[in-house]
């Protein structure tokens, strides 16, 4: 199954994202493995399995990482982004979800 | 580029660059592994004392005096953990650095372990009987235990940097035939360096000694170790901690992950030293300690945002304002909070920063004036963050009902700061819907 990464500080808080995600998910009929981890154990995820990762979002609260992040996923193609506070706060699955699917749409055009 | 924006640049890369210092990221990362372990320390002991102690546990009952036979099992696990957490940090530290220097295998670790070994006295002056004894081959506690911890830290970082320097030269490494297998060849590798290393380190600790008369981990322990512990002990110095970490939690970073490596060390190694204090049936050493924070000073998470989450259902106009109220109220149990500062917004809303940032500063003032007083007991067991408030008030401090009463007040305070606040919130959109409702007016008019 293709797989969309969260990233916060201890992977909790963006938990409450992943669950928004997966009902937004499911309401439009498609099913991905949403889940979370925290953002310092991104190198160890990928290291262990990088296949079919469509993306990596960072929760806003660490967004100075971002840099970090993108070099560590560069080597495997995976894209990363922040998600924006607004809708992170809210935990708006769905327009966290099209952010995503944005992004790995993006990543195919490359 | 605008202040706010230039402002948020600047601290972003602060925290870029505090991040990734790699003895930070080396240090943080150790102490996520031994959280479990503390816990497990933290288990024994309230098994301990709220099951088998035959004063003050169940086993004070006639019928559950069995029990009370038992305890050894405990104490013997919260040695194993509390008291020896120093080289499970030393180890930690040694192989997360050694991983960043580049070397992924597990010898950073071990060779961290054997440089701090290296370095204390292995013979203990005792004195028995009014006659002073050598006792010989020891590893006594004072090493094992929190009390060296900054000494663990230093060693098992200079170690591995000048072992990690070491092996970068191409010199010292042993070349082997191409038939030789890869990971013979490695183990070879590195035998210069760590015979290098850790004679350097015991070389260092010998002539340190030698010079001054005096042990390398006294020194640390003197000259770093307790003053600091005594800034945290100091409530200006927690204070300022904890307004550091709401400070760039208000411009949308994770505060707590910046002081994160002054924290840690300090106050788990704080509750830990409450812990065996307690076990022991000796006085309880330390006010401020890690659960001290959780329980007064971020309640709800970050900023106290029960309290925050409470005024808006108590009197908040603004619907949505509201309903993210209602979504960030589970997670914030378990004092997860992130929603709420995201989603309100906290960050970068001039009007909530304010409380934001006072709230905590005054909750703590009032638990520690609260603990020093004695109306609320010292904590004495480690709770995970994850506790929801006044069962962490009450296991962490093994029962206080003072500790208890002493977070409801504070949550009660909490409350009545946000409240003006919120209040502010609702007239901001009522002025911005008048507004609209005049632009509205003039449009229609104008048309």
């Amino acid at each position: 199954m293709e797989r969309i990464i969260l990233a916060c500080s201890a992977g909790m808080s963006t938990s409450l994202v992943v669950s928004k995600m997966k009902k937004a998910a499911s309401k439009r009929g498609v099913e991905y493995n949403i889940y979370a981890i925290p953002e310092s154990s991104i190198g160890e995820e990928l290291t262990k399995s990088s296949d079919h990762v469509l993306a990596i979002l960072l929760g806003p609260q660490v967004k100075f990482m971002k840099k970090a992040a993108e070099k560590t996923a560069a080597p495997y193609g995976i894209p990363v982004d922040v998600i924006d506070p607004q809708s992170y706060g809210t935990a708006d699955g769905d327009k966290i979800l099209d952010l995503a699917l944005q992004m790995a749409a993006k990543n195919d055009d490359k | 580029m605008s202040f706010k924006e230039k402002a948020n640049d600047v601290m972003g890369s602060a925290a870029y660059k505090i991040n990734n210092q790699k003895y930070i990221m080396a240090i943080k990362k150790a102490f996520v592994v031994l959280m479990p372990v503390i816990i497990t320390g933290a288990f024994a002991i309230l098994v301990s004392s709220m099951i088998m102690s035959p004063e003050t546990g169940l086993a004070s009952f006639d019928f559950f005096s069995f029990l009370a036979d038992y305890q050894p099992i405990m104490k013997a696990i919260q040695y194993a953990t509390l008291n020896f957490l120093t080289i499970g940090a030393i180890f930690l530290i040694g192989l997360e650095l050694g991983r960043i220097n580049g070397n992924p295998s597990y010898f950073p670790g071990i060779l961290a372990i054997i440089s701090f070994i290296a370095v204390i006295p292995t013979t203990l002056e005792l004195v028995v009987n009014e006659q002073p004894q050598m006792v010989v081959d020891v590893l006594s506690r004072q090493f094992t235990d929190p009390k060296s911890l900054f000494l663990g830290m230093f060693i098992a970082i200079v170690s591995v940097e000048i072992f990690s320097k070491l092996e970068s030269f191409d010199k010292l490494k042993i070349k082997m035939p191409e038939s030789v297998p890869a990971n013979v060849a490695t183990s070879f590798s590195a035998l210069f360096p760590s015979i290098l290393t850790v004679t350097i380190i015991a070389t260092m600790g010998f002539a340190f000694h030698q010079l001054t008369g005096i042990y390398l981990h006294e020194a640390i322990y003197n000259i770093i170790q307790r003053p600091l512990e005594s800034v945290v002990q100091g409530l200006p110095g927690i204070l300022i901690l904890m307004f550091v970490a709401q400070f760039f939690w208000v411009i949308g970073i994770h505060g707590n992950q910046m002081i994160k490596p002054i924290r840690e060390p300090l106050l788990l190694a704080a509750i830990t030293a409450n812990m065996t204090a307690f076990q022991e049936g000796k006085e309880i050493p330390n006010v401020i300690t890690m659960p001290f924070w959780d329980v007064y000073m971020s309640i709800g998470g970050s900023g106290v945002t029960l309290g925050l989450l409470a005024a808006i259902f108590i009197v908040s106009k603004r619907e949505e304002m509201k309903s993210i109220a209602k979504l960030s109220f589970g997670p914030g149990i378990f004092n997860i909070n992130e929603p709420v500062i995201f989603g309100l917004p906290i960050m970068l809303n001039p009007i909530m920063a304010i409380p934001f940032i006072i709230t905590p500063l005054i909750t703590g003032t009032i638990g520690y004036i609260a603990t020093v007083t004695g109306f609320a007991a010292k904590a004495v067991v480690m709770v995970p963050w994850t506790t929801p408030p006044l069962i962490n008030a009450y296991l962490s401090t093994a029962g206080s009902i003072g500790a208890v009463i002493t977070q409801v007040i504070c949550i009660v305070v909490s409350v009545l700061i946000y409240l003006p606040f919120v209040m502010m919130a609702n007239a901001g959109v009522k002025e911005k819907r008048k507004k609209e409702a005049d632009e509205a007016t003039s449009v229609n008019v104008s048309v």
